[in-house]
């Protein structure tokens, strides 16, 4: 690394991906529209509802637009603290091909399943229960998924921060608050030590290759 | 494009371009390419801002389509293609078996001792990539040069 290259803040890596903080602004924005569709339509006696339900899916509808536009806020805020930098670094991913396959296969039949039991469930289809079994079991399969996509995401920004911490490159004040969680776990501190062992071997291979 | 351009980065770029081909004869193709293409385009480029990260830009791409030209007739390169060499053939060849995204980064932090920024701006992708591309690199490394 040169050594008067500029020093990388902490903050510039983010914890959590933009396409999550696009889909809870999505929802936040379609909750908000559909709480503004109910005020106008009911304003405008284009329908008619009782009271109870009116309020309901008003509340229903803004609540969720608020909890996804405060869950966007909250990611977007989100950093990797330092004392968990660690933590996140040593999740395994798994880099078998065949196994990233069957995850893709499995989100494909998920979602597939997920549309099929909702257009099922609304038509009649079968029975309601059957539908409803469908969806219950395909939405967890879509949590899981997305929790999985979430724990790779974490593991490939911790490991950049790691990357750029061992290297020196990290600002300096980051890398103080770096520095007291390295020395209060010694599996912290060799992993860095054995980085900067295999990074002077390549540099020493590649140089006397050049 | 004046000839101390040439002279200073003539041998970097063929030992960067040499590394990630695995190839003499290819990389010296490359980095004849990549000067007269800045010969031929004058004006194009802006080299008095930072010529490293455009020549290096512009050998990494051509490299790439050389591989992709290269590709069916992978065995008969393998044939023709440079033994490993420096101080540790077991570190080489380690090397050589990474996937080209995490060799790249590898090859061009190593070589010039570029940084994250300028390896962002030659390959076109975040800084947060490249680290974590350098990352799983040496990672992958310490498990294979695991005694």
């Amino acid at each position: 690394m040169k050594p008067d290259a500029k020093p990388i803040p902490l903050a510039s890596v983010v914890m959590f991906p933009r396409w999550l903080r696009t889909f809870a602004i999505s929802i936040g924005m379609a909750g908000a529209l559909m709480a503004i569709v109910t005020v106008v339509a009911v304003a405008a006696e284009w329908v008619e509802l009782p009271k109870g339900e009116r309020l309901a899916g008003m509340i229903g509808a803004l609540g969720a637009s608020l909890f996804a536009f405060l869950l966007a806020w909250a990611m977007g805020r989100a950093r990797i603290r330092p004392q968990h930098l660690f933590v996140h670094v040593r999740r395994q991913v798994p880099r078998s091909p065949s196994r990233t396959r069957t995850r893709g296969w499995l989100m494909l039949l998920a979602i597939g399943g997920l549309a099929f039991g909702v257009v099922g469930t609304g038509w009649g289809w079968g029975s309601r229960q059957m539908a409803m079994t469908v969806v219950n079991g395909l939405l967890l399969a879509t949590i899981v998924g997305f929790l999985g996509a979430l724990n790779r995401h974490l593991h490939r920004q911790a490991a950049a921060v790691f990357a750029v911490y061992a290297e020196g490159a990290l600002d300096p004040a980051d890398a103080r608050a770096i520095d007291a969680a390295r020395a209060a776990d010694p599996a912290f501190d060799a992993a860095v030590r054995d980085y900067l062992r295999i990074n002077a071997l390549v540099v020493e291979q590649v140089r006397s290759r050049a | 494009m004046d000839e101390s351009l040439y002279e200073t980065w003539r041998a970097r770029l063929l030992s960067f371009c040499r590394q990630l081909l695995r190839h003499s004869h290819d990389a010296e193709e490359v980095v004849q390419d990549v000067f007269t293409k800045l010969l031929t385009t004058t004006g194009r480029y802006d080299l008095e801002v930072d010529p490293g990260v455009l020549l290096f830009r512009l050998a990494r791409n051509r490299c790439i389509d050389l591989r992709r030209k290269h590709q069916p007739t992978a065995i008969a390169d393998l044939v023709v293609a440079a033994p490993p060499v420096g101080r540790s053939p077991e570190v080489a060849e380690a090397i050589a078996a990474l996937p080209l995204p995490e060799r790249e980064v590898l090859l061009l932090t190593a070589i010039e001792g570029l940084g994250y920024r300028e390896v962002a701006a030659i390959l076109g992708c975040s800084l947060g990539t490249v680290a974590a591309r350098k990352y799983a690199a040496i990672e992958e490394l310490r498990r294979r040069l695991a005694p």
